[in-house]
């Protein structure tokens, strides 16, 4: 065990069971997973993404690149975890990823032996015949990171829209100043930090604050912020334009069925970003094995999680702040020789110190074990040091991201050796070790001032003094070292992606100047870790080996998200049954009751069909088609739209938007119109009703009603807005039933009604309102099926006792659903708006050319029916497509062919009851031109034959409307 | 002549801390033609969208093209301790855009609605084809922890 005796944010009390690839270990409340397993001295965690190299953790925090683990507790899995940001709990299942038969004993492993072989880019130059893909699934399975579990994820998740007056980026030293500052402004505060603790590196490097141990203080400052939105555990992951932001939030008292991810899209009017500064490694030979942490981590993992990685440890390093975890390790008995790159490293009690000496090489197979260590200027030199801990210090980058994903600049910085913050985005106020290396005197400081910045631009003023801290030394400048000039370059760069400085080399030696080139050839930086530890150190070799400055190169794009987001936590409460809203009929409990298979059309569940006891769908479908041109069927079509248009001027504003004439429609009556784009493509088709001289009834498809009514709200608002007319979306206040059939006269006689359904009162096409079974409502002729059809529209509420009393008043009336609608209206060639056309289809392609010819008035489209294009003889035009084979229904899609070429598709197809054989719809190039023709329907390899034939299949003179 | 009962009102929610409860709101016109000012409601008066009100209960504006749309309609009082929670789960509006007097048509749980704010909550008027499935997201959103 490598557990320390004492101290750290442990609880002890609470010992907590877990599986680590099969084992029964234990850790305490308070670890991760990473510390639990670095105190169970389990050294090799993961495999690499390429090489298989074993690997063990690196980091202590979101940077971690190496340690990548399945963890299982009860409805969650997660396929690739960072085993440095999961509080461990107790039954957790945890297993390597990439590996086989597990991560110390991987037989893919010896792929590593043949590195030479294998570069960056290796694929792109050796796997091309006979194509790529015959190799991809092999590949893919070899390299990569854990796997998916086939079932759905069960566990819901939510999201939460804010907004606030100051956003504060991270809960360390300068970002609680900073909400400390805004909040006693009376400001609303939201502070967010990844980690549980406020504080952020306090936690692990102490100090005092205001008199206070410096967490001590973050904790009770935090306390003390009255009204403010404190979100621990959260990572701000993304910032987007106007100050928008995703927050990612691992909640702690997630229960009942729910995740622990939970999204918070936020509007903040201040931003401060105090997000910190990560650790870079040191690149040199052999620095990625188990058992290389980085020195930052190393000081968490013994301050915050008492667990002691290595006691014999080297520290190599090129900066000051690899002293402080020098410091705790001798404190918790280690023994440390520190390797300081610089040749004049500062002198400290108690430390064996070699200035001027780095890494370049170590040895170990499943943990360091060695490392050489030779003076900078004789690399030759080496001296072979044992230990079982390399902690390593290549300086900090600062967290940068979020302030370059909103847009602000960055500028290398080489007395820092880093890319800082140039010019930040308007109402952004930047702090602490983001804006570069700063001491805790200077990281509060900025803090509270940009606490102040925030507050005076929202015109308040910031009640509490700056928090105060004793002096410290000033550290001593770091000494930029990128990486090792040895003929070894296996010096890993990207650990995750297993990029190493050969690999760089090669890319500048092929021309990928670019880093946006060297990121896409090497994938360097394109892991999950998303380059943290990677990028500045990739872009620094790319520099040296192009003989141009950091700058020049300057960095890749930064973009959402910081960390992974799964995207069960982005979709939020839209999966399962509320992944979309979907609209119900009135009378949905009763479809089912009757037998119904609800499926979505247009946003709308609907009856598909009814199926009767042993019943398959296709029969039924058979059934209640044939049944509708026998006897009577009863069809629930109150999703059909229904838009109120009234006004004096309804009646010139319609004809302007409808292709048909509709403003000499007298009163009661009805009219089949078309309403086009002004493109003179066909964009829905329904039913004109005129109840009253300034009154219309639109009836749009069901799915098309939204978007009816944004287009003439449009034109009326954008063209005509000197036209009294006013657009009602009614839909959903009223139930409209269909009644079809050679008895649907005597059905709907049966209805207690003051409104005369006989043939002379109420022909076909014609509309009456009145009284209906004591409701108001109204009874229109019309037919979507070819049979003699009556609608029958009452209010709403009333609509499924008004279901039940129709089916009620025959025992011969058939339901049919939306299937046998559509091969009721295949057989009458009614089209069907996106299934029969699209986004090509002009009037006079469905054959209706009356209008264009006949119309006084302009109206939208008309222009476009005029071009030459649209006067093509050639263009695809709407027919009926009848198989040779009348048991053969060709697939919708199917080609149509003439002399080899495709001349169409067809549109629609389905076995007719009435015609006892398969009939089609298709788009025919100068199809009705081709009547009477024989052509090929070419569908997935196999050829059949069809003759090309009118549209309406039966009934061609339409008797049977009046019948 | 048959008796055509009519849909009774849908079950309500009692959540911890968030309470959804059917109203019966009267009869409801869509009308056009009338000004008032934005996103506010008086009278019985609920503002849609410039010259457009729904006006709920009370009496129709003379003069005014209308539309009779009760049936149209389901309305619900959303209230508890936590309603403020379940409107940000629902969408961007925040809850001090809906003081009492104020109302907003916008997206709620990804569903057009009028949303008016009352005293201890909102109240929302769903279209009626939508109101089953906003029922199941409420009553899914009233178990989330706070």
């Amino acid at each position: 065990m490598r557990r320390l005796a004492a101290g750290g944010a442990i609880d002890r009390t609470r010992p907590l069971g877990f599986i680590w690839e099969g084992r029964k270990l234990s850790g305490f409340a308070g670890d991760t997973i990473a510390s639990a397993l670095l105190a169970n001295g389990i050294g090799v965690i993961g495999r690499s993404f390429k090489y298989h190299r074993p690997r063990g953790v690196y980091g202590a925090w979101t940077e971690e690149p190496n340690a990548i683990v399945d963890v299982a507790l009860g409805a969650r899995h997660d396929p690739n975890a960072r085993a440095s940001l999961v509080p461990l709990e107790a039954g957790m299942v945890v297993g390597g990823v990439n590996a086989w038969p597990n991560v110390r004993r991987d037989a893919l492993g010896l792929i590593d032996l043949f590195h030479r072989f294998i570069p960056a880019g290796f694929y792109y130059k050796t796997f091309k015949s006979p194509s790529w893909g015959a190799f991809e699934t092999r590949i893919r399975a070899m390299a990569g990171l854990g796997v998916m579990r086939p079932e759905p994820d069960r566990l819901l998740y939510d999201t939460r829209h804010v907004e606030t007056d100051v956003l504060v980026v991270g809960g360390g030293a300068a970002g609680v100043a900073a909400a400390r500052a805004a909040a006693s402004a009376g400001l609303g505060v939201m502070l967010a930090d990844d980690r549980a603790a406020w504080g952020g590196v306090l936690q692990a490097e102490g100090g005092v604050i205001d008199g206070m141990e410096a967490a001590a203080w973050a904790a009770a400052a935090v306390g003390e912020m009255r009204g403010a939105t404190l979100l621990g555990r959260t990572t701000v992951f993304g910032a987007y334009d106007h100050n928008a932001f995703g927050l990612l939030e691992q909640r702690r008292d997630a229960a009942g069925g729910w995740a622990e991810e939970r999204v918070w899209l936020v509007r903040a009017r201040q931003v401060v970003l105090a997000a910190g500064a990560i650790e870079r490694p040191l690149v040199f030979p052999g620095n990625d094995r188990p058992g290389i942490m980085s020195a930052a981590a190393v000081l968490q993992y013994v301050r915050h999680y008492a667990v002691l990685p290595g006691r014999e440890v080297v520290i190599a390093t090129n900066n000051d702040t690899a002293y402080a975890t020098a410091a705790a390790l001798v404190a918790a008995g280690a023994s440390v020789t520190v390797a300081d790159a610089r040749p004049e490293a500062p002198g400290r009690d108690g430390l064996r110190v070699r200035a001027g000496c780095v890494p370049v090489g170590t040895g170990g197979r499943h943990g360091v074990k060695w490392v050489d260590l030779a003076l900078r200027d004789a690399l030759s030199n080496r001296e072979r040091v044992r230990c079982d801990l390399l902690a390593i210090s290549g300086g900090w980058s600062p967290s940068v991201h979020l302030h370059s994903q909103a847009g602000g600049t960055l500028r290398w910085d080489d007395a820092a050796a880093a890319f800082l913050p140039g010019v930040a985005r308007e109402g952004w106020h930047l702090a602490g070790a983001v804006t570069g290396p700063v001491g805790l005197g200077a990281a509060l400081g900025q803090g509270h001032a940009a606490g102040v910045a925030a507050a005076a631009a929202l015109g308040r003023v910031v009640h509490v003094a700056p928090p105060e801290t004793p002096a410290r030394a000033v550290e001593a400048p770091i000494g930029a070292m990128w990486f090792v000039d040895v003929a070894d370059r296996r010096q890993w760069i990207d650990f995750q992606n297993d990029v190493t400085l050969g690999d760089v080399a090669l890319a500048a030696r092929e021309n990928y100047a670019s880093v946006e080139h060297l990121k896409r050839y090497t994938t360097l930086g394109m892991a999950n870790d998303q380059g943290k530890t990677s990028n500045i150190n990739g872009i620094a070799a790319l520099a040296a080996m192009t003989g141009r400055a950091i700058g020049e190169v300057g960095t890749t794009t930064f973009r959402p998200p910081y960390v992974p987001v799964s995207l069960g936590a982005l979709a939020g409460m839209r999966h399962g049954r509320l992944f979309a809203p979907i609209r119900e009929v009135p009378a949905a409990a009763d479809h089912l009751a009757n037998g119904a298979v609800m499926r979505e059309y247009g946003g709308w569940r609907r009856p598909a069909a009814y199926l009767r006891i042993g019943e398959t769908v296709a029969a039924a479908i058979a059934r209640e088609a044939a049944s509708v041109r026998q006897g009577v069927g009863l069809f629930d079509g109150s999703s059909l739209g229904k838009i109120e248009v009234a006004g004096p001027d309804a009646a010139a504003f319609l004809n302007v938007m409808f292709y048909n004439e509709v403003a000499n429609l007298k009163v009661g009556r009805l009219r089949y119109c078309l309403m086009l784009r002004e493109t003179g493509v066909v964009f829905d088709d329904g039913v004109v009703a005129r109840l009253a001289a300034e009154r219309y009834l639109l009836s749009p498809s069901s799915s098309h009603t939204e978007g009816v009514l944004a287009m003439l709200r449009a034109w009326q608002q954008t063209e005509f807005p000197a036209m009294r007319v006013v657009f009602h979306d009614v839909t959903a206040a009223w139930a409209t039933f269909a009644v079809s059939g050679p008895r649907a006269g005597v059905l709907v006689g049966r209805l207690s009604s003051d409104i005369d359904i006989g043939d002379g009162a109420l022909p076909h096409m014609a509309v009456a309102e009145g009284v209906i079974e004591g409701l108001p409502g109204r009874i229109a002729r019309v037919s979507f099926t070819g049979e003699r059809g009556y609608e029958i529209s009452v209010p709403a509420r009333h609509g499924a006792a008004m279901w039940r009393h129709l089916l009620g008043l025959g025992e011969d009336v058939t339901l049919y659903g939306i299937e046998a609608l559509s091969v009721l209206r295949a057989e009458k060639g009614f089209i069907l708006i996106g299934t029969d056309t699209d986004g090509m289809t002009l009037p006079a392609d469905l054959g209706i050319t009356a209008p264009l010819r006949n119309k006084a008035v302009d109206f939208v489209g008309k222009r476009s029916l005029l071009t030459p294009d649209a006067l093509r003889a050639d263009r695809r035009q709407f027919v009926g497509v009848l198989p040779e084979d009348p048991g053969f229904v060709p697939a919708v899609g199917s080609h149509a062919m003439v002399d080899g070429r495709s001349v169409g598709w067809v549109t629609t197809s389905c076995h007719s009851p009435a015609l006892g054989r398969s009939i089609g719809l298709g788009m025919i190039e100068g199809g009705r031109g081709r009547i009477g023709e024989t052509m090929e329907i070419f569908h997935l390899g196999k050829t059949s034959r069809a003759v090309i034939g009118e549209a309406c299949h039966f009934d061609r003179a339409g008797e049977r409307l009046h019948g | 002549m048959a008796e055509m009962a009519a849909a009774g009102l849908a079950e309500g929610i009692a959540g911890a801390g968030v309470r959804v409860t059917p109203v019966e709101a009267g009869r409801i016109w869509l009308v056009s033609g009338v000004e008032m000012p934005a996103n506010t409601v008086a009278g019985g008066q609920y503002w849609l969208a410039p010259g457009r009100v729904l006006v709920v209960g009370g009496a129709v504006p003379e003069g005014a093209l209308v539309s009779e749309v009760g049936d149209g309609f389901v309305v619900l009082d959303i209230g508890g301790a936590r309603w403020r929670e379940i409107l940000a789960m629902a969408g961007t509006l925040p809850a001090g855009a809906l003081e009492p007097g104020m109302c907003a048509q916008t997206l709620f749980a990804g569903v057009r609605m009028l949303i008016a704010g009352r005293d201890g909550g909102i109240r929302v008027f769903v279209e009626r084809p939508l109101s089953a499935w906003l029922l199941d997201w409420l009553r899914q959103a009233a178990t989330s922890f706070v």
